[in-house]
């Protein structure tokens, strides 16, 4: 299919997510981990947690991909890095800005060619705090 | 039991962590938790649409359980970085195992450092994926 590299350096709209304790504990039970910090008053965060902010914010990653002709069934997740900075708390506000960090093409094992589609996603805090970088690597098959 | 920078020594394992049976209503779980909906983890038509035998669990569920591999051991909000490449495909009913060792050591920036490799696998040994962690540690006083 061929994704265009012209997307190379591509920002999105900033996206907001406020964290909310019944979403850890929600998300905690699906992972199935009962640790007992993620079911407190003030709980930790597991580390993958962030997954929510893009995916319950009005990020729309899944439109923009689409709008660069990558539809999300047809993605494989190769690749997922989340460095924690500061930590995160419940009520915390966190901004996500993501950016389309490279887009390269290589010769499948198989058959034909395979799309790389790296993303970068930076978050801060309502006080302007950098506290999470995620980097994702997806293939568009 | 407090981990401590002093007791962690190169090489050793961090204890084993099994995970599972899935299932489908995991991943339907998971993806309301996450807020993931690709239907290819929720709707079996689809599923078989793109040329799967049956719904597959995110690959982020997965990651989810290399993240409690870490916390089990270093304490959740201790995990400075996560990084996973995803391998294969886990479908409902498996059982999964999840191993890391510590690699290295780093006590010369801000705060000590334990940094380790990690796989998750599944019953018959297929990888699903492997990675590698950063985590925060005490040291004594």
């Amino acid at each position: 299919m061929g994704v265009d590299p012209k997307y190379i350096g591509t920002k999105f709209p900033p996206f907001s997510f406020t964290v909310e304790r019944g979403k850890v504990r929600e998300f905690a039970l699906a992972i199935g981990d009962d640790n007992p910090a993620y079911f407190s008053d003030d709980p930790a965060l597991p580390p993958t947690f962030p997954i929510t902010f893009a995916f319950w914010s009005d990020a729309n990653l899944i439109d923009k991909l689409a709008s660069m002709g990558v539809q999300i069934w047809n993605v494989l997740h190769a690749e997922q890095e989340y460095i924690h900075i500061k930590p995160i708390k419940v009520n915390d506000t966190i901004t996500g800005q993501a950016t389309i960090a490279d887009i390269y093409t290589k010769e499948g094992r198989s058959a034909g060619t395979m799309d790389f589609i790296a993303v970068a996603v930076e978050y801060t805090n309502q006080n302007g705090d950098l506290i999470l970088k995620e980097n994702m690597l997806l293939i568009a098959r | 039991m407090t981990l401590y920078y002093e007791d962690i020594e190169k090489g050793a394992a961090l204890p084993e962590l099994v995970k599972g049976p899935t299932s489908h209503i995991q991943f339907v779980r998971y993806s309301g938790a996450s807020g993931d909906f690709n239907p290819i983890h929720t709707v079996p038509e689809m599923a078989k649409a793109v040329g799967l035998d049956s719904v597959i669990a995110h690959g982020m569920l997965i990651m989810a359980f290399a993240g409690q591999l870490v916390t089990d051991w270093a304490g959740p909000g201790n995990v400075r970085r996560l990084k996973v490449r995803f391998s294969g495909m886990t479908l409902p009913g498996e059982k999964l195992t999840c191993r890391g060792e510590v690699t290295e050591k780093d006590d010369s920036g801000e705060e000590p450092l334990a940094i380790g490799k990690l796989t998750v696998k599944g019953d018959d040994d297929s990888l699903k994926l492997k990675g590698e962690f950063t985590v925060a540690v005490k040291k004594r006083a």
